[in-house]
């Protein structure tokens, strides 16, 4: 008897292999020699995240985009979501180095662990089979909640990690029963062949399908942090360290909505108006509850929480524009989420970088006179926050622009505008913390701690990195904003 | 005809079984009424032609995972007052209410919907018979399925590695 083996590329698979290897390297390097130097372990796992990156640059999506039957999927889409999210990881990874209070944790766990939720990430959005999405994203779960209770010690931290972990589980249990439900259907959990089952024989109307639908929106809201499933997000963002919050407000969002855009990609066109009104309902939600609840905000951690909800509102737009279509709303989808990385992680790094050993700077009345006391760090602030709120001339502003606009193209008139509304809302919650940086005394704050630790070199790195991007994104949109249209979106 | 007295007596047993994990009381029950959904399950699992299922639901969930959540509850060992504190009326009343929602709406859709077949796909039921469900697991695990195999070996990995970590931070 011969077994038939599936048909592999392997150079499309091999972003995801060095990752996978790389996080077990790490993990039994630090296990057989833990005395060596922790700055090592973090210059390799830098080096790993590069190396993948530069594998999946160098992979040029061909006709050939399905490898093991559709199992993995590579095409121009996956191509920079796997840059998006190797980004992402990179940022938080030396964003761990510069932390003070993680210098004492074991070097080779932590790096793993970000390692192998990269990994999740990847899979789930490198997939048009609903059983891969599944099995990604409880790989990057995973390994999230048990980083969100890194630090021992810590009532916050444990917190934190349990209620993440009974929320998600939660979650993933509505995401595999829709799944199951879809199936059930439909009779597959490959999203070709859902859509084609789709059209012709329509069971699109079938209760059991749209029940299933809507679960498994559900369960991929949840990870998104969309309402009304966002309550977890501010306290899990407030108890976990600081790096893993930053890694946990850009990675598994970018992983989610890259698998919700091939489901609706799927079904979108033939489920229509429920999911519909569904999108819209959680978009203007989202925002507004994120925006709203921001505003009241004392802790830096929360408010960024809720930011990063009401930025999650934004892109459901995008979504229930390609619901109706649009090509568009996929390249602004790309282009957004890769901007929002970059001003979310030098906001986070801010954070980080403000902070000395043993004590964070985590409330916003902390932040009052940095511009006299920090000047260069409190510039760097300040241009994120200013490009969080989307205020021209940076790279939030144009990123918001094009989502919208995508919206406003497929004929939605009201949910864009209800975005902007949104939008200079939080324009008063963002510049409330520029205006304490320079309009206010410092209090009296510790005279220069914290960025003179070892991890300097890092924070340093990772600031100029993310406002270098920001203001390029802001001024020259139009080379990547091309890049971002071209990387389509395929099922076959 | 026995088929059917056999689904019934099996769904009986794993719907009974799982009412008692939520209404009993003593966890420890809960743990025990468990393993008989579990058993029924594999039962059902058995009627349906797929033997290598049936097998492994008994030895992994009957088995193994029902033996770790005996020694769990019988570590933590919950005395009557702690029990007692958990008392939740509204959310238990809430929680009723929707899975009763949840499940007249499941009994709806199986009544109105007509149910599918499913696609045919290498092993039909004449050919499962012809060279057993083991050999057709193994080779689509090979084939067809290999990825989400090999991700599954990776997700498990990160378990084990998440678990020595918390447990190594509380040794600490």
């Amino acid at each position: 008897m011969t077994i038939p083996f599936p048909q592999i590329h392997w150079a499309y698979l091999l972003p995801v292999l060095l990752v996978v290897g790389g996080a077990v390297f790490v993990l039994m390097w630090d296990a057989f020699f833990p005395q060596r130097e922790r700055s090592f372990l973090v210059t390799l796992t830098l080096a790993v995240l590069a190396s993948a990156l530069g594998a999946s640059l160098a992979a040029q999506p061909g006709s050939e985009a399905a490898s093991m039957g559709g199992m993995y999927l590579y095409d121009g889409f996956t191509r920079f979501v796997f840059a998006l999210i190797l980004l992402s990881s990179f940022f938080s990874v030396l964003l761990s180095a510069a932390q003070r209070s993680l210098e004492e944790v074991p070097a080779g766990d932590y790096l793993g662990l970000i390692l192998f939720a990269t990994s999740g990430m990847m899979l789930m959005a490198a997939t048009r089979s609903l059983l891969m999405v599944f099995v990604g994203l409880e790989i990057f779960s995973l390994a999230l909640y048990v980083l969100a209770g890194f630090l021992r010690g810590q009532p916050e931290g444990n917190e934190a990690a349990l209620k993440y972990f009974l929320l998600g589980s939660f979650a993933s249990g509505f995401l595999l029963y829709g799944m199951a439900l879809i199936f059930g259907a439909t009779g597959s959990v490959d999203l070709m062949e859902i859509a084609q089952r789709l059209t012709t024989s329509p069971p699109s109307r079938s209760p059991a399908f749209l029940l299933g639908l809507g679960f498994v929106v559900v369960g991929l809201g949840f990870k998104v942090a969309a309402a009304p499933f966002y309550m977890w997000t501010p306290d899990v963002y407030e108890g976990s360290p600081t790096a893993v919050t930053a890694f946990m407000s850009v990675g598994p969002k970018v992983a989610a909505f890259a698998a919700f855009f091939r489901l609706l990609l799927a079904v979108g066109p033939r489920a229509g108006a429920e999911l519909d009104a569904i999108l819209w309902v959680m978009a203007v939600l989202t925002m507004t509850a994120g925006n709203v609840s921001a505003i009241w905000q004392s802790n830096i951690k929360r408010m960024l929480a809720y930011s990063s909800i009401a930025h999650a509102g934004y892109i459901l737009v995008a979504l229930a524009a390609v619901r109706r279509g649009s090509d568009l709303a996929t390249g602004s989808f790309l282009f957004y989420m890769l901007v929002y990385a970059l001003m979310n992680m030098g906001a986070f790094c801010v954070v980080v970088a403000a902070g000395a050993r043993g004590e964070e700077r985590t409330r916003i009345e902390d932040y009052a006179g940095l511009g006299y006391t920090r000047p260069a760090l409190a510039a760097a602030m300040a241009l994120f926050m200013v490009s969080l709120a989307g205020i021209p001339p940076t790279g939030g502003f144009v990123a918001k622009f094009y989502l919208f606009s995508a919206a406003v193209k497929v004929g939605f008139v009201w949910l864009p505008v209800i975005a902007v509304l949104n939008s200079v809302v939080s324009v008063s919650y963002y510049l409330r913390l520029v205006v304490l940086m320079y309009m206010r005394e410092p209090g009296e704050a510790p005279a220069r701690p914290g960025l003179l630790g070892p991890g300097w070199s890092y924070a340093l790195a990772a600031l100029v990195l993310a406002a270098a991007g920001v203001l390029n994104f802001g001024i020259f949109p139009s080379s990547f904003f091309e890049l971002a249209l071209r990387s389509t979106l395929l099922l076959n | 005809m026995a088929g059917q007295l056999f689904f019934y007596f099996l769904a009986l047993l794993t719907v009974a079984g799982a009412v008692a994990v939520v209404a009993l009381p003593n966890p420890l029950y809960s743990v025990l009424s468990l393993v008989a959904t579990f058993l029924g399950l594999a039962g059902l699992y058995l009627s349906l032609n797929a033997q290598f299922v049936a097998v492994v639901q008994v030895i992994v969930y009957a088995g193994a995972i029902m033996m770790l959540f005996l020694f769990v509850v019988m570590l933590i060992n919950l005395g009557r007052e702690e029990r007692q504190a958990l008392r939740l009326p509204v959310q238990k009343l809430a929680g009723t209410i929707i899975g009763l929602g949840v499940f007249a709406g499941l009994v709806n859709l199986y009544a109105t919907t007509p149910l599918l077949t499913g696609a045919k796909g290498l092993f039909p039921a004449a050919r499962l018979a012809e060279v057993g469900s083991v050999q057709a697991v193994g080779r689509l695990l090979v084939t067809q399925y290999v990825l989400p195999f090999q991700a599954m070996a990776v997700l498990l990995f990160v378990g084990i590695v998440g678990a020595v970590v918390l447990a190594r931070r509380r040794a600490r």
